[in-house]
């Protein structure tokens, strides 16, 4: 009587996953479908074109670019070397060396023979102590600052405070831009004149592409599967996910590798949250809730184009501590702003965006892993009729393995960034194993990302950078 | 159940493995394609130049299927487009568009998808293909939405100096003011002075307008209008006074540089900050002592504009060191010292 209970139980939590996932999975097909007109509408449009005389029009507002670095000697440089090469009228980059025990400073120092200047900066937030300023002698729009560390967002927050220019854009020390990111990616706020306050584009994953002096020369695969995977797992989020969120104006997501934002708005909301590893997302959510409680008609965008490439983990315990981190942080923000919730004052957001990322971003992982159990037990041991299970396992493959394929398709149909049949094929058949090994490590990671958030436990780990981007040809 | 299941992965994934046998396709022929026109943009490039250039005569033929002859002419005339600055081989490059291209734009302007329809509108222009000018004025009169094709097509056709869509530009409020100096960028004097007109009989409310003409023709520095923009510089309209300062900083000499003493103890922190761009950016040393008093200004960036003009003066080194050194404002003597060292002094 007993066990009949208890398998019964097991049975209704089975088939409340099976449900789950499956409208889990009809959300992002919906999110897709919102996305896909655009999409096809602008896939043919000559972007260069497009951006042509932005970089001639005196109305491209200049933008200070923040590189806030700990520990990246190994891709530093060339992360600078290609911020000073982009197709932009005006713009300065600010190094902001976060307390690196590594090279990292003497790297920028003597590639860009750096000198001393003195600091009379506005304070619009406090930040750890800056110890000394330089620039460039051979760039005059490149600046270094050494500051005690503090994090990335008390790095930004340092590079705010030390920027000249009304916009800036916040990039990661191990990643590159695309040569016209910063027109592509400004396009939206000058077109809109001003009324978009942020804008993000598409990140894609550097890992096996040949870079040379910081610009990527030819996109290839890289041969780990675990850094294949991560390159479809960027296809999913941007291609489905974000588009579709951005084009009702409730997206909640720029990712920390490359965004731009309107600096007055930004110091206005009090600058990046300096006590939470997701300052990223943190940073937007708070933005879109000032936006709605000032009535104001501003809003955030997100450009479709591929402008910024990125080294991802290469290694197993690079990769845990990163989702940990990841998964940190969203539980982190979605907490600081639980009021948002169902809060019809906060529309689309409180009512789509927060709850979908509580519910599938954050969540799923949990049900997916006790999905896990429940498969294994119920092929193994028979707790539940094995033909639940083998549904089970089959609405898994949907969720992951198809919608990710689905995903290299859509790169395909829209940006084909990869140059030959060979790699696309690679890249489907990876997708089709997701959901029998590289899910199944993500989600047991995103569950321990939980339970360190819960317990307010930090683990940054160590990157073990391959400095992908100093493999350089010279 | 188990077998429902079954057969929709089933069904998905043969769906996939279609749509990833046509894309597969599709990227084996755009590839062979793109190596076919890459090839013949190669071998063609020479003579579409040699043309242009001048040193023959004779137009370039080409003795390719239509299929590829567009894509091989737009991709060697948008290669090649702006390396010629001489009115002879603009000309020359624009015939040489009208050849080949004019037909397969206007089709596409009647019945090419949304992207396509750009694109052709971005090469016209590029191309300067004047035969054009009234497909694309009734394109125009077409459109419904203000996307950017409403916008690209306006510039199109202000770039072919068609003078029909003044009205819309001058009476069309949700221009923004960015998109109306692009186009006022591509009109020549001729609408330029008509515009002038008619904003000086009122004729233009748009103050959206007013402040593009103001700002655009400071940008361009064009003499022929300084009397308009000074002119500016006492309205009674605070943003309008801002703007004409702003544009006046731009063209680098000011004709009646008393006309600037008032601004330097507005009671607007603008007009101080403003100022202070104007002496530095004309020179204009005889206000060198109420620039250092701006030093000392309550708002930053009143100061920070001080420092940052005073250091455009021939003494401006000499003037920061002595601010730095010896101003009995801290926050004048840190920016001077800020300044100094962030711009990096000038040997003498």
């Amino acid at each position: 009587m007993n066990d009949e209970w208890i398998s019964t139980a097991i049975e209704l939590i089975a088939w409340a996953i099976i449900v789950y996932m499956l409208a889990a999975a009809l959300i992002y097909l919906l999110l897709f479908l919102v996305a896909s007109p655009k999409i096809n509408k602008e896939k043919r449009l000559n972007r260069s074109e497009q951006i042509e005389g932005m970089s001639i029009n005196k109305d491209t507002y200049p933008i200070s670019v923040l590189v806030p670095a700990f520990n990246e000697e190994a891709g530093v440089v060339s992360t600078v070397r290609s911020l000073l090469s982009l197709n932009y009228p005006q713009y300065e980059v600010i190094v902001i060396n976060d307390g690196s025990t590594d090279a990292t400073s003497e790297k920028v120092m003597s590639q860009f023979q750096m000198e001393p200047i003195d600091l009379a900066v506005r304070t619009y937030f406090k930040t750890g102590k800056i110890s000394r300023a330089y620039k460039s002698s051979v760039h005059p729009n490149l600046f270094l600052i050494e500051k005690e560390n503090g994090g990335k967002a008390d790095a930004l927050n340092a590079g705010i405070n030390f920027s000249q220019y009304p916009y800036f854009a916040a990039i990661d020390g191990d990643s590159i831009l695309e040569q016209d990111a910063l027109l592509k990616t400004m396009k939206p706020i000058i077109d809109s004149a001003g009324r978009v306050t942020a804008t993000g584009g598409t990140v894609r994953i550097a890992n096996g592409c040949r870079i040379n002096k910081g610009v990527i020369e030819q996109v290839a695969l890289p041969k780990k599967p675990l850094e294949v995977m991560q390159i479809i797992e960027y296809f999913r989020a941007f291609l489905i996910g974000r588009l579709g969120f951005s084009r009702i104006n409730i997206l909640l997501i720029i990712s920390g590798a490359f965004g731009v934002f309107e600096k007055s708005r930004v110091i206005k909301v009090g600058g990046y949250k300096t006590d939470t590893v997701g300052e990223d997302m943190e940073l937007i959510v708070r933005l879109h809730r000032s936006i709605k409680d000032e009535k104001s008609n501003q809003r955030i965008e997100y450009i479709q184009d591929p402008v910024c490439w990125t080294e991802a983990p290469s290694t197993k315990a690079s990769l845990r501590a990163q989702r940990i981190r990841w998964q940190r942080g969203l539980a982190e923000t979605l907490w600081t702003h639980r009021k948002m919730l169902f809060n019809p004052k906060y529309k689309g957001i409180g009512l789509f965006s927060v709850p979908y990322y509580i519910m599938i971003e954050l969540l799923s992982a949990v049900f997916e892993v006790l999905g896990y159990f429940i498969i294994v037990g119920g092929l193994a041991f028979n707790w539940i009729d094995p033909e639940i299970a083998l549904v089970l396992l089959l609405v898994m493959v949907l969720y992951g393995s198809l919608l990710s394929s689905l995903a290299v398709l859509l790169e395909e149909w829209t940006y084909h960034k990869y140059p030959d049949v060979k790699s696309i094929l690679i890249l489907y058949m990876y997708a089709l194993t997701e959901t029998f090994w590289y899910r199944v490590l993500m989600n047991f990671w995103r569950v321990q990302g939980l339970y360190h958030a819960f317990k307010k436990k930090s683990v940054w780990g160590n990157m073990e950078r391959k400095g992908v981007f100093s493999d350089e040809k010279t | 159940m188990l077998l429902v299941f079954i057969w929709i992965v089933v069904v998905l994934l043969g769906l996939q493995l279609m749509l990833l046998a046509l894309v597969i396709t599709s990227k084996i022929r755009s590839l062979r394609r793109e190596g076919v026109v890459e090839e013949q943009i190669e071998a063609k490039s020479s003579h579409f130049i040699a043309y242009i250039e001048g040193t023959t005569d004779s137009a370039p033929e080409l003795d390719i299927g239509l299929k590829w002859r567009n894509s091989v002419v737009e991709g060697i005339l948008d290669r090649i487009s702006s390396s010629f600055e001489e009115e002879t081989a603009k000309k020359r490059l624009s015939e040489l568009a009208e050849k080949y291209l004019s037909s397969h734009y206007r089709s596409t302007l009647k019945r090419g998808k949304w992207a396509d329809r750009i694109n052709a509108l971005y090469f016209i222009e590029d191309f300067y293909m004047s035969s054009l000018r009234e497909d694309v004025f009734v394109h125009f009169q077409s459109l419904k939405k203000q996307d950017e094709e409403f916008r690209q097509c306006l510039l199109t056709a202000t770039s072919l100096q068609e003078s029909r869509l003044l009205n819309d530009i001058l009476e069309n409020e949700s221009i923004s003011t960015g998109l109306i100096k692009e186009i006022l960028f591509r009109l020549d004097d001729t609408f330029l002075e008509e515009m002038m007109r008619r904003i000086e009989s009122d004729a233009v409310t748009s103050e959206k307008v007013l402040f593009a003409f103001i700002t655009f023709l400071g940008e361009q520095k064009n003499l022929r209008f300084y009397p308009f923009i000074e002119g500016k510089l006492f309205d009674e309209r605070k943003e309008v006074r801002l703007k004409a300062m702003n544009s006046l900083s731009n063209f680098e000499e000011f004709s009646n540089p008393h006309l600037l003493a008032p601004f330097f103890t507005s009671e607007d922190w603008e007009e101080r900050m403003y100022a202070a761009k104007i002496a530095g950016a004309c020179g204009l040393t005889q206000y060198q002592s109420s620039m250092v008093e701006l030093f000392s200004d309550s708002v930053w960036w009143v100061r920070f504009s001080a420092a940052d003009n005073i250091y455009k003066f021939q003494e401006g080194d000499a003037l920061l060191a002595q601010v730095s050194h010896k101003h009995s404002d801290d926050y004048a003597r840190d920016i001077a010292k800020h300044m100094l060292t962030r711009r990096g002094g000038r040997g003498k």
